[in-house]
């Protein structure tokens, strides 16, 4: 298992890497800025500009919102961060279909390994890798803060970014057991990933329009971004775990799918 | 007694409506070289993915040694050096990088002395593993196939195409492998060609399928003896008389100074009747593989 994993990873490790520093940058340039607008007194402004009435109908959460400790993790819930480390995972979770389209399945099943341990592979595969930009992006959001941070400025709490580490996760994971059981049906990696790349950004669509059309609301419940709010998360609202789980219970049926339809196929 | 190397019955995938293989029965005995001939899409490949349990059989069952390939995959798996018609490569590691990794999969120890003697077999260098595999001919990946197919001493070797792409020394080089591997112990080839010249040089016997169905197994040796031998005779003088007739000597064509004889007959009697006219030469053709094999797949229904 530890050599199939060890030779996954070293063919994604630079992309894995690129896109590890991209998220890195990102949070760091986040948290400048948030400090910048702290130094500024910019929230406070801001917050004097919103009317009145809006301020009692959300009152809480547009101060949190408007507030340094919030910014300084907004990257955590941004539409791009979302949708890279989703695709992220779709690319990675395909591998399985790309070695049937490229022969290597057959090199690699011509020994005695048995048919389940690609899929277990590409679980880990995907599971480490988005732990680890998650894992990056946390050390990037504590060094800027460190760094960047204005004296006096009140932090994002650690629970607040382990929750919303967690339902990034558990999104990408997501799509990514959704793109496992696609290549576990799929000949070539390329259906697998349009596939369920379209999907997630439809879904994230959908989850938008329902975020800010009321007839649509009730539709936006079956897409798996409607479970990871992290404006929620921030002002307290969300129900964590029960997100987590319905998000937890989504990669389960993706992954068991996977595992089914691999052991029975033609490869 | 032990089991078959090779053993299919009844065995049948259909792809949707297109036929792959069907209703294939099949023995193939420990240490024996087996050549699986046939056109392309005859079911060659097939049948070899089925042993391996990459595909599933839609009727009939296979087995290696006495593992069957898809309830026991693992066992019958892991008694398999496999050679793929088509080589696959991970293009970003090198030749070492590449035979590492395969090891590592199977557990069946290489030992650096096989490998070594493989390498200088195959003349692969240590430059060749040192190059990444993106960078390779297709004769280089092809001789790290093979190499990575036999470096395991597996008791029973699936090579489907195995002398694609290989230049007339390599071909030479990997004849010689099977003929030592062979003669060293138990160790089966079934082996999957178009190449009969290399199909007549190793396999002691042949199968032949078409369509998917297999058309005959035959000992080689019982396909010469059957093969029709043709012989061209020239005589010195006019000769006007008839040519001799007699069982299972056929006429191809003929002149004054020219016959050419095809005969199922042993040539003794054939010579003994010439040597009355007045013959300059006479050139008997060496059996030829193909010739045979054309003509029973035309001939014969599949069995």
């Amino acid at each position: 298992m530890l050599t199939l994993v060890r030779r996954s990873f070293s063919r994604v490790v630079w992309p894995c890497a690129a896109l590890g520093t991209i998220l890195i940058a990102l949070q760091v340039v986040i948290v400048a800025v948030a400090a910048s607008f702290e130094s500024s007194r910019s929230f406070e402004r801001l917050a004097a500009l919103v009317p009145g009435f809006v301020t009692r109908s959300f009152a809480s959460s547009l101060l949190t919102l408007a507030s340094f400790r919030a910014m300084a993790v907004a990257g955590y819930f941004h539409p791009v961060v979302v949708l890279i480390v989703t695709q992220f995972a779709i690319f990675l979770a395909s591998e399985p279909a790309g070695e049937i389209e490229s022969g290597l399945v057959d090199l690699v099943l011509a020994r005695p390994i048995p048919r389940r341990r690609l899929v277990t592979r590409s679980v880990l595969v995907v599971a480490m890798a988005t732990i680890a930009l998650a894992g990056a992006m946390a050390a990037a959001t504590s060094v800027g803060l460190i760094l960047l941070a204005p004296p006096g400025a009140s932090w994002p709490s650690a629970w607040t970014v382990l929750v919303l580490s967690a339902g990034l996760l558990m999104v990408a994971w997501c799509f990514g057991a959704a793109a496992l059981a696609a290549a576990a049906f799929a000949r070539r990696r390329a259906t697998a990933i349009t596939l369920v790349g379209l999907v997630a950004v439809g879904l994230y669509l959908l989850e938008f329009i329902g975020a800010s059309w009321e007839p649509a609301a009730p539709f936006a419940r079956i897409s798996p971004f409607h479970y990871y709010a992290g404006t929620s998360i921030l002002v307290g609202r969300a129900d964590v775990s029960r997100d987590l789980t319905v998000l937890g219970s989504l990669v389960a049926a993706g992954v068991a799918i996977a595992y089914w339809q691999f052991a029975r196929r033609d490869l | 007694m032990s089991a078959p190397a090779i053993r299919t019955d009844g065995l049948t995938k259909y792809y949707g409506h297109v036929i792959g293989v069907e209703e294939l029965s099949l023995e193939v005995a420990e240490g024996d070289v087996f050549g699986f001939l046939g056109a392309n899409g005859s079911g060659k490949t097939t049948t070899i993915r089925l042993l391996l349990d990459l595909l599933r059989p839609s009727a009939g069952t296979a087995s290696v040694q006495g593992f069957d390939c898809q309830r026991q995959g693992l066992e019958a798996r892991r008694r398999i050096g496999y050679l793929p018609g088509e080589m696959p490569i991970y293009p970003e590691l090198t030749g070492a990088g590449y035979l590492k990794f395969l090891a590592s999969l199977g557990d069946r120890p290489v030992k650096p002395a096989r490998l070594a003697a493989l390498f200088r077999r195959f003349d692969v260098s240590d430059v060749d593993l040192r190059r990444r595999m993106r960078d390779y001919s297709h004769g280089m990946k092809q001789k790290l196939g093979l190499v990575q197919a036999l470096m395991s001493d597996a008791p029973l070797l699936i090579l489907d195409e195995p002398t694609t792409g290989l230049d007339p020394l390599m071909i030479r080089a990997f004849c010689e492998c099977i003929d030592e591997i062979v003669r060293a112990g138990r160790t089966t080839v079934f082996l999957s060609s178009h190449v009969l010249s290399e199909v007549d040089r190793l396999c002691s016997r042949v199968g032949l399928v078409r369509a998917g169905r297999l058309v005959t197994v035959r000992p080689l040796a019982e396909l010469r003896v059957a093969a029709p031998r043709r012989l061209t005779v020239r005589f010195s003088a006019a000769v006007d008389g008839d040519v001799p007739t007699a069982p299972g000597v056929k006429v191809v064509s003929r002149d004054a100074y020219y016959w050419v004889i095809e005969t199922h007959a042993p040539l003794g009697g054939v010579l003994a009747t010439l040597r009355t006219l007045p013959v300059a030469d006479i050139e008997i053709d060496a059996f030829r593989l193909d010739d045979v094999l054309v003509t029973l797949m035309a001939e014969e229904r599949p069995c």
